[in-house]
């Protein structure tokens, strides 16, 4: 079963994608931190990581994306950046190594066709 | 000095005194410092509990915004099921007529002749008070009743003049022959229509055919079916005969009343005799194409204008 790991420190949205993505039989893990994606991403070797921007502790969305880039055993895994904040914009997501780029609010068929595109690619 | 100077006693109640009120101070000053210390702690998780609610009102904007878009994509899901709905219902109506139009290729019963007699039993079934669900059904399920036509042979169905008993006994078969080729479907439809083809020459009384069902126990549905069948052949013209008016039709009818026919049913058919009426002359209009405006366009209408 291919897993996504959704990182985001807003619980209800966690529970939001979660809801979408088990719909469409895929595993969902989540983070609420960037360090907790990191460890997280090491450790079960998620096929897509939905990445928010702002949250809290050290490390934002993008320092988390550029440090699985440098990561080679994550190699195979895509991050799409799914943020509604201004200091955020697709170029920066793109420029720190992410796949895709999806504003908040989000609308569900558009998350569910970018995740199929790439799990079919 | 003297007027200043205490007794010991004095002194000593003095000394108790103040050491009294020092004592009193001591705590006042305590009890104000711990209040101090609790006012700190109130004012502390009051700023908390501002920022979690802050923090709260936050994370429910987002997820508020973001249950709207998943409530317009739902909305875009729904319209677009209903499309599909809507065309394969429009392709499953369209494949039954053609089913129909197969059937009455070399009949020369026309295709007015089903038109009508859908829409009657559609009314009569409205009268009866059937869900709009059901009276739908029956509107579609009733042009198949002749389907088994296309299975008796060409001498007898075009013959001119009477039939002999043996080609009667023949023709009779177009019930079980239609039957035989909508049974076994579990689309509602063409279950009512398999039931529509068997029995709707079955007569009250159980002279009919092909089985000789007595009263309740012919499906409603063929009852309806059995009584707008003969109404519209006695208003229509046939090679053998002209239109009768239709009070001398509604006669006929009432004759069969309890034999031929359901009473109960007659009199409903009867009693809605102006409906029905008005329906015949929409579809008998003269001009074909006055007719085909009033209804909504589909690809069933292409074939019409075809035809």
């Amino acid at each position: 079963m291919r897993t996504i790991l959704i990182v985001d420190d807003t619980k209800e949205l966690r529970k939001l994608v979660r809801m979408t993505l088990e719909y469409e039989d895929l595993r969902v893990i989540e983070a609420s931190t960037g360090t907790q994606a990191l460890d997280l991403a090491s450790k079960h070797n998620p096929d897509i990581i939905i990445m928010d921007f702002a949250m809290p502790g050290g490390i934002d969305g993008l320092e988390a994306t550029r440090q699985i880039r440098k990561n080679p055993r994550l190699a195979e895994c895509s991050v799409i950046v799914l943020t509604g904040s201004p200091k955020c914009r697709k170029e920066d997501a793109l420029g720190a190594g992410a796949d895709d780029f999806i504003e908040k609010p989000f609308s569900p068929l558009t998350l569910i066709d970018k995740i199929e595109q790439i799990l079919k690619d | 000095m003297d007027d200043i100077a205490y007794s010991s006693e004095e002194l000593l109640r003095l000394n108790a005194l103040y050491m009294k009120e020092k004592q009193k101070r001591i705590d006042l000053e305590k009890r104000l410092k711990k209040s101090r210390t609790q006012l700190k702690v109130c004012r502390d998780k009051l700023s908390l509990l501002r920022k979690r609610s802050a923090e709260n009102r936050k994370a429910l904007t987002i997820t508020n915004e973001q249950l709207e878009k998943y409530a317009s994509d739902l909305r875009t899901i729904v319209e677009s099921l209903n499309k599909t709905n809507r065309d394969l219902q429009n392709a499953y109506q369209d494949t039954i007529h053609r089913l129909v139009l197969a059937s009455e290729y070399k009949d020369n019963e026309t295709g007015n002749h089903i038109h009508r007699m859908s829409r009657y039993c559609a009314k009569v079934a409205e009268k009866l008070n059937f869900s709009k669900e059901e009276v739908e059904h029956i509107r579609f399920a009733t042009p198949m009743h002749d389907v088994g036509k296309i299975g008796i042979p060409d001498r007898i169905i075009l013959k001119n003049g009477r039939l002999t008993r043996k080609e009667f006994e023949i023709v009779k078969k177009h019930t079980i022959i239609g039957a035989e080729i909508l049974q076994n479907s579990k689309a509602r439809i063409l279950k009512l229509a398999r039931d529509i083809a068997l029995y709707h020459h079955e007569k009250w009384d159980g002279t009919g055919y092909p089985e000789g069902l007595k009263g309740e126990a012919i499906p409603v549905h063929a009852r309806i079916v059995a009584l707008c069948d003969i109404f519209d052949a006695l208003t229509s013209k046939r090679p053998y005969k002209s239109s009768y008016p239709v009070d001398v039709s509604c006669e006929i009818i009432k004759k069969g009343k309890g034999t031929h026919f359901d009473p109960a049913l007659t009199d409903i058919f009867l009693s809605s005799i102006d409906e029905l009426v008005s329906i015949k002359n929409e579809i008998d209009l003269p001009s074909r194409a006055i007719a085909v405006a009033a209804y909504t366009w589909s690809e069933r209408d292409l074939i019409d204008a075809v035809r």
